[in-house]
């Protein structure tokens, strides 16, 4: 149950402000909706922070983290990719409130923007308070925010960083019905502008199993192990403990996670005109 | 707290709580068109307003949020009683119907206009995207928007809106705006929420964390003794009545096996207890505080597992008969266990409940031993079909109070004069105590054709004489309400190398869950809805319905015909594919067509021997002729990428038109001192349009315009008896009797006239816009004069025409379904890409509306076969309690090719020959889907919801 209600005008003032039961609050259709994961008594609305902004800096654009989905789907610089993984969040409505810091924060088992972040190569814009209190701002790859999220547990994230030249980047998304949780989420990015995929990253979200990076299948990629596409399904999910829920089986999951990545890397390879588009 | 902020114009300054929403604020300040459909799911729409010049739910925005902004609320867009352009289109078009979210849909849809003045049909799409629509299924929204457009521009509407039919007539079979439409679209108060008044106490349920369970201790004196709760009702307290919820003809062919609270529970969600409290917190602190015991027993979930030898029994109390008891009975109740309650079959129905069969029934025609022998192929398949919700917007509500010291039911109900034979029955009381008025309907879909909430806040209010309000939340939806059966159907099909049918049989398992409502009736229609379709001379059929702890099921649109339709259809597929013919040749050569007698529903009444009749109007073949036409059935269609491949399919459909020989509906029509009339109905218009098709009724036979015509229908004190809005009777049954009502008063006022006139009877017509003309003198009598000196000091009184309907004649919707899909052959996705709903309404009398139920339907049953499922846990834990989980179509899952279409037929026996519309549309999706796949990757799924899975599993590429 809600108790209080915080406004700040600066991110130094909401992590001042931020206790074990408190939650900052963006976008709120996931704190505020039915059978959320986040039950707080103390909200810390961040609309007073002025992060619902977009820029485009030299090589780079910076999304706010108080863009909402819909914001961001409208802007001109804000790239394809992301645009795709935006449009995952079916609901036009939602979109016009979920915030990309608060769907980034949750690291939902469904994650509609996790997956395209990682395999975008994204850095976050980070607020944190140091051991002695004082404000301090960082700027991380968004693997790591990932990979150490109890580390960042109670960081603010202020924005995020997508660099240009744009990679290769594209996802799938596989649920019963467009607004449905979905059983993967899966997205593949690589620099291609060598004319060979390197610098590799595959993310899925997979419902059940977490927010999962495939290391060895990027590996693979990279190092030119794969003759074609098709040799990435073996290795998809190996190492991954898939759950039967409402979603699919544990079955049905790996086998997706097998195509989507196969096909993935197959519009990969017709991106470096190196074969059919799927 | 304070927020200030602007609300429709006009600054505001509001205290408010940190955790309230926004939604809640604007409610309290009277802005009740905010309603809320999925507690704060964000899923539904019905709490859309404008934040900011951006449409947002307001269920997940706090209150205080809301602080300096400018917010809209759909009650801004009438001005006084003046719609606006986009609440008159939507009207227009049909899509104001249960509209339980008209109002936010057309705030949104003017926001959508003010910022893209010629939007596409994508722009559209992706708007209503965040708006769930159960009834209407989308398509005429996209028509909407262009009537808008067309009306703003030019002051006129451009586009067809709906064919018209019968052009000697008026009103039938014209386009003309719904009755209630202005009230449903603008906001006003109509539902059962807004008759709430001040002081209204909350009632809230305790229900069972098991499935399967018997109550050792129940404890509530520390609940009772809590501050603002006023009674608390559980097993050891409530009246030792057995009844059952299904509001069907009496005497039902459904047991009495529900009692208010139970000693045993039988599913995740069984009532436990009930708390009244002056407030729902309070109500929720007290619930807290209750403290039950439970000997935990083995709980089944499927037909399977209560088939079993030795299963455990879920209904094993007492059995009784009100009439045709067995011999044995007392043999068969000794030792009986009295925590399991009672079993009263108010006749036998073939039941066995000590091996879980609830009901049972069997027949045949002509001889299928011998026509399974001179079939050239006989095959058999089993067909099985999941639990489906019906997810109405308005979740069951109902407002209960005391006045001149009667019981007053504020419902929102299908069936009012059976909620009022059933609470009675409940509270012990008699019928002329009790008063119901049946609110408008946000949705229903037969889900509101069974007593579900009525019962204990009516006993609730009768004891303590305290206003109380009950309102299901969505997981109560879910998993207490009633929902689809699920259903194993067996088809075995003998047919000859030519493609005629020579014996088919269908063997139906039916899961009923925990209670009987419904338990005979449902699983039958999986049978007498299909099998008459068919002229094969030898046929047979056995039901057999289960009891299980599953959540309750119950009546849903369509009834057990989709499941039936389903297996009887694919199957008559797989046939054609097993003898070498085309599927649709295949479905001509064996279908009825008019003059037909139909042998089988002779063995298919609903407890008792049905009535055996011809076929009469029948659109069938013209359905299927039209449909392939418009699919190119035959033509192989270019696939949209390598890994997809198209498929096409087909079903052919009928249903009912209510249940000739049981179904009854009484109307009156009164004429009033200034010429208007005043319609009193028995029937319960849900939001489908029956009040329109009453008043256009009248005002045809009475040649007045339809402004003249005012309806009062559903309550119980103020109109007369109608069995009530199920089994398709609406139009058929209802329709008759207002029908009949006025032709009844038009003799009267004829016969008034001529005495007024002087004239003879046989002179004298009526006319409009409202008058008596002499064909002799030339002479006129307005109906307002004529009415005034009828009711004199000197005159006869005043005028009313009366009309009781029954019949053992049916009016029977055929039609046909075909969809065109896109299978990928490496994830299993399915696509939509056409889908062509066609169907014989007879004369269709609201076209608009009925065209518009159609899509409703289609998508409806399109959710069903790919979508939608209430899942389990092995401990019978629902694990898909909200609309996101459970999957049901929104605007992304429309077919990209969408239709419906009406086929001409006048039915010599519907009014002005109508027949049903609705119900019937939910059956054909299925098998046309399950069709279409196979047509497309070569697999046939034999359970729905058709998922990627299940199609990826049969392919083989995953075991």
């Amino acid at each position: 149950m809600i108790t209080e209600f915080i406004t700040v005008t600066s991110a130094g003032q909401a992590l001042h402000g931020a206790r074990e039961d408190s939650a900052f609050l963006a976008g709120g259709t996931e704190i505020l909706r039915l059978g959320s994961s986040v039950s707080r008594a103390r909200m810390i609305d961040l609309k007073g922070l002025g992060l619902d902004t977009i820029s485009v800096e030299n090589q780079s654009v910076t999304i706010g983290a108080m863009v909402t989905f819909q914001q961001a789907l409208e802007h001109d610089a804000v790239p394809g990719y992301l645009k795709e993984a935006l449009r995952f969040c079916a609901s036009r409505t939602r979109r016009n409130m979920a915030t990309i810091g608060g769907n980034i924060a949750l690291v939902r088992d469904d994650s509609y923007l996790l997956p395209t972040l990682v395999a975008a190569k994204a850095r976050l814009v980070l607020a944190d308070l140091a051991t002695d209190g004082s404000y301090v701002e960082e700027n991380i790859p968004i693997r790591e925010y990932h990979s150490f999220r109890d580390h960042f547990s109670g960081s603010l994230i202020l924005g995020i960083i997508l660099n240009k030249p744009q990679r290769f980047v594209a996802s799938s998304r596989f649920s019963r019905t467009a607004q449905s949780p979905a059983a993967i989420t899966v997205s593949f990015g690589a620099d291609i502008s060598s004319g060979e995929p390197h610098d590799v990253r595959i993310c899925a979200a997979i419902k059940g199993s977490g927010v999962v990076r495939l290391l060895q299948v990027e590996q693979s990629v990279a190092s030119g192990h794969y003759r074609n596409a098709d040799d990435a399904v073996a290795l998809a999910g190996a190492d991954i403990l898939f759950a039967d829920d409402s979603t699919g089986s544990a079955g049905y999951k790996r086998y997706l996670l097998g195509t989507a990545v196969a096909d993935l890397f197959r519009c990969c390879l017709a991106a470096m005109g190196k074969g059919e588009s799927v | 707290m304070n927020v200030r902020c602007t609300i429709n114009g006009k600054s505001v300054s509001v205290s408010v709580e940190p955790g309230d929403t926004l939604r809640m604020m604007l409610v309290r300040l009277g802005h009740f068109s905010v309603r809320d459909s999925d507690d704060g799911e964000g899923f539904a729409g019905s709490d859309t307003v404008i934040v900011d010049d951006r449409p947002v739910y307001a269920n997940l925005m706090l209150a205080l949020q809301a602080e300096g902004s400018v917010i809209r609320t759909p009650d801004s867009l009438a001005q006084g009683g003046r719609l606006s352009v986009v609440q008159q289109a939507m009207i227009d078009a049909g899509i104001v119907q249960s509209a339980y979210n008209a109002p936010a849909t057309a705030l949104l849809l003017t926001w959508l206009l003010e910022h893209d003045p010629d939007p596409s049909r994508e722009t559209v799409k992706d708007v209503l995207s965040g708006i769930f629509v159960r009834d209407t299924g989308y398509e005429h929204y996209f028509l909407a928007v262009q009537l808008a457009r067309e009306y703003r521009d030019s002051g006129r509407y451009a586009s067809e809106i709906a064919p018209q039919f019968r052009d000697h007539l008026s009103y039938v079979g014209k386009v003309k705006p719904k009755v209630d439409g202005r009230q449903l679209v603008a906001g006003w108060k109509s539902f059962v929420e807004d008759r709430v008044e001040p002081g209204a106490c909350t009632m809230i349920m305790l229900r069972s964390p098991h499935a399967h369970a018997y109550v050792t201790k129940l404890d509530t004196a520390e609940a009772e003794a809590m501050p603002g709760v006023i009674a608390i009702i559980t097993a050891a307290n409530c009246p030792d009545v057995f009844y059952m919820s299904a509001g069907q003809g009496n005497p039902e062919p459904s047991p009495y096996d529900r009692r208010l609270f139970n000693w045993k529970v039988r599913h995740v969600g069984d009532r436990v207890a009930a708390i009244v409290a002056e407030t729902e917190e309070q109500a929720k602190a007290a619930r807290e505080k209750i403290k039950v015991e439970y000997q935990v027993l083995k709980p089944i979930f499927t037909v399977e597992e209560a088939m079993a030898p030795g299963a455990p029994v879920v209904q094993n109390g007492v059995a009784e008969y009100l009439s045709g008891a067995p011999d044995g009975l007392d043999a068969y109740n000794k030792g009986v266990d009295p925590r399991e309650g009672k079993v009263i079959y108010p006749f036998p129905l073939h039941a066995d409940i000590r091996r879980n069969v609830a009901a049972a029934a069997h027949g045949a025609i002509g001889d299928v031993a011998q026509g399974f022998a001179d079939a050239d192929v006989v095959i058999e398949r089993t067909y099985q079909s999941s639990q489906i919700q019906c997810t109405p917007l308005e979740p069951h509500i109902v407002y209960t109070k005391i006045d001149n010291d009667r019981l007053v039911v504020h419902a929102s109900t299908q069936v009012p004069f059976h909620l009022r034979r059933i609470v009675a029955r409940v509270c012990g009381i008699d019928e002329n105590k009790i008063h119901v008025i049946k609110e408008k309907v946000g949705g229903g879909y037969g889900s509101k054709q069974d007593i579900l909430v009525e019962d204990v806040a009516g006993y609730a209010t009768w004891i303590t004489r305290r206003p109380i309000l009950y309102r299901n939340t969505r997981e109560e939806e879910f998993i207490a309400n009633s929902t689809r059966h699920p259903m194993r159907v067996t088809v075995k099909m003998g047919a000859r190398k030519d493609g005629t049918l020579t014996a088919v049989y269908m063997d139906v398992r039916a899961n009923t869950g925990p209670y009987g409502n419904h338990c005979l009736t449902v699983p039958m229609n999986a049978c007498s809805k299909t099998l008459p379709l068919l002229n094969c001379p030898n046929m047979k059929f056995d039901v057999t319905t289960y009891y299980s702890n599953i959540p309750p099921t119950g009546a849903y649109q369509g009834y057990g015909a989709p499941k039936g339709s389903y297996a009887l259809m694919t199957c008559l597929a797989e046939m054609a594919e097993a003898v070498g013919v085309d599927p649709l040749e295949m479905a001509k050569k064996n279908h009825v067509e008019r003059g037909f007698m139909l042998e089988i529903l002779k063995s298919l009444g609903e407890g008792r021997e049905g009535t055996v009749v011809p076929v009469g109007s029948c659109g069938l073949r013209k359905a299927l002729d039209e449909g392939a036409r418009m699919i190119g059935w035959g033509k192989k269609e270019k696939a949209p990428g390598n890994d997809w491949r198209i498929g096409k399919g087909f079903a052919m459909i009928q249903q009912g038109s209510g249940l000739p020989g049981l179904d009854h509906a009484t109307c009156d029509v009164v004429l009033n001192t200034d010429g208007t009339f005043m319609v009193h109905s028995g029937g319960s218009d849900i939001g489908t349009g029956l009040d329109t098709i009453s008043v256009k009724c009248v005002s045809e036979v009475l040649c007045v315009p339809m402004e003249k015509v005012s309806i009062l229908s559903g309550d119980t004190d103020n109109t007369l008896f109608d069995t009530g809005a199920y089994a398709s009777s609406g139009t058929y049954f209802s329709g008759n009797a207002t029908l009949k009502a006025a032709e009844n008063l038009k003799e009267k006022v004829l016969a008034e006239a001529a005495l007024q006139m002087g004239e003879k009877v046989e002179h004298l017509v009526l006319r409009a816009p409202g008058e008596v003309f002499s064909n002799k003198t030339g002479n006129v009598l307005s109906y307002a004069k004529l009415s005034h000196d009828a009711l004199t000091g000197v005159g006869r009184g005043q005028l009313v025409g009366y009309g009781s309907f029954v019949t053992n004649n049916a009016a029977i919707p055929y039609g046909a379904h075909f969809a065109q899909v896109a299978v990928n052959v490496r994830t299993g996705e399915v696509k939509v890409q056409k889908f062509y709903a066609l169907q014989d309404a007879g004369t269709p009398i609201n076209p608009e509306l009925a065209l518009c139920q159609m899509y409703g339907a289609a998508l409806k049953s399109i959710g069903h076969s790919l979508y939608e499922d209430l899942v389990l846990d092995k401990d019978g834990v629902c694990l898909t309690p909200d609309f996101t989980r459970y999957g049901v179509p929104m605007t992304s899952e429309l077919p990209e090719d969408f239709k419906a279409v009406l086929i001409d037929e006048d039915d010599e026996y519907g009014p002005f020959g109508a027949k049903s519309i609705s119900e019937i549309a939910t059956n054909g999706a299925a098998p046309a889907i399950a069709n279409a796949i196979h047509d497309a990757v070569g697999v046939w799924i034999r359970s729905w919801p058709f998922t990627p899975e299940k199609i990826l599993r049969q392919m083989g590429k995953i075991s």
